[in-house]
C-alpha cells in the first residue's frame, strides 16, 4: 500500500527530528522511515485511517528514546550523582566559600578605599563599601564556577585517557 | 494475553533472538511474529530500540535490500555470537523454568 505524500513527508520530518537523539543519525532517520511506513500500512489495512495511523505509530516510536544508548547516558548521570563522594562534595563548596571570601574582602576594600576611608565611610561612604562587597561576592561566585567548571573538563578528559 | 509487558521485559531479547534464528528477516516482520504469538503488549518502538541493542552488540549480521518506501530495508540473520547468545539465554531459561515450575509443584 502507498502512502500519501503528505504522510510521507511527515514520516521524513519525525525521522529527521529523532535522529538528532543518536551517533549514527541517519541510519537512524531511513531505519525509523521503513519501520513507521510499514507499521502505519499495518494500521490502514486493519481500518485506521492514514491521519489516526500516522498519530499512533509517533507515539509508539517515542519508545525509539528509550534506546540503549541514552539509557546508558541516563544510568552514567545517576551513577555519578550517586557514587559522588563526601569528598567531592565538601571540596566544590570549597572551592565556592573561597572564592566568594575573597570576592567579598576584595570589594569591600574596593568599596572602602574608592569611597575615601575612615572619615568618609562614616560620612556616608559606608555605602559604596556595600556596592563593593555585593560586586565582591557575585565576582566570587562567578569565579567559582569558572574554576568548577575548568576542574570538571580537566576531569572529564583524564577519564576519556583512562 | 494482557499485562505481559513486565514479564517479558528479561526475555524479549532471547526471543527476537529465536525468532532471527529461524531465518533472515526484516523488522517489522519480527513485530508481527510476536503479534501472531499474541505478544500484543510489545511496543513496536520496544523491538525496534532491542534490534539497535543487537546490532550494537555485534549479534546479527545486516544485509541492506531496496525498498519500495525509499531508503534500504534491513534484514537480521543470527551470526556466531548471537547463536552462543541464544544458546545461553536458552540455558538461562530452562534453569529459571525448572525452578519456578519446583517451587510451584513442590509439596
Amino acid at each position: 500500500m502507498s502512502l500519501s505524500n503528505e504522510t510521507k513527508n511527515k514520516i521524513n520530518k519525525f525521522a529527521e527530528e529523532q535522529k538528532q537523539n543518536y551517533l549514527k543519525g541517519d541510519e537512524v532517520r531511513d531505519d525509523m522511515i521503513i519501520y513507521m511506513s510499514d507499521y502505519i500500512n499495518d494500521l490502514i489495512s486493519q481500518g485506521m485511517s492514514e491521519k489516526e495511523a500516522f498519530e499512533k505509530a509517533k507515539i509508539e516510536t517515542a519508545a525509539f528514546s528509550e534506546s540503549k544508548d541514552n539509557n546508558d547516558l541516563k544510568a552514567k548521570i545517576e551513577e555519578y550523582y550517586k557514587n559522588k563522594s563526601p569528598a567531592a562534595y565538601e571540596s566544590e563548596g570549597l572551592i565556592y566559600g573561597g572564592f566568594t571570601t575573597v570576592g567579598l574582602v576584595t570589594g569591600g576594600l574596593i568599596g572602602y578605599a574608592a569611597g575615601g576611608g575612615r572619615i568618609e565611610f562614616l560620612n556616608g561612604g559606608w555605602i559604596d563599601m556595600l556596592i563593593g562587597i555585593g560586586c565582591g561576592i557575585v565576582l566570587g561566585a562567578g569565579i567559582a564556577m569558572i574554576a568548577n567548571a575548568i576542574i570538571i573538563s580537566i576531569k572529564r578528559a583524564m577519564d576519556k585517557f583512562n | 494475553m494482557e499485562n505481559l509487558s513486565e514479564m517479558l521485559k528479561g526475555i524479549l531479547e532471547g526471543i527476537v533472538l529465536e525468532i532471527i534464528s529461524k531465518g533472515e528477516i526484516y523488522g517489522y516482520e519480527i513485530v508481527k511474529y510476536l503479534t501472531s504469538m499474541n505478544f500484543n503488549d510489545t511496543a513496536e518502538g520496544t523491538v525496534y530500540a532491542l534490534l539497535m541493542r543487537l546490532e550494537k552488540n555485534k549479534l546479527v549480521n545486516i544485509v541492506r535490500k531496496p525498498s519500495e518506501i525509499g531508503p534500504p530495508r534491513k534484514f537480521y540473520t543470527l551470526n556466531e555470537r548471537g547463536k552462543e547468545e541464544l544458546a545461553a539465554f536458552w540455558k538461562r531459561w530452562d534453569f529459571l523454568s525448572s525452578r519456578i515450575n519446583y517451587l510451584r509443584y513442590a509439596k
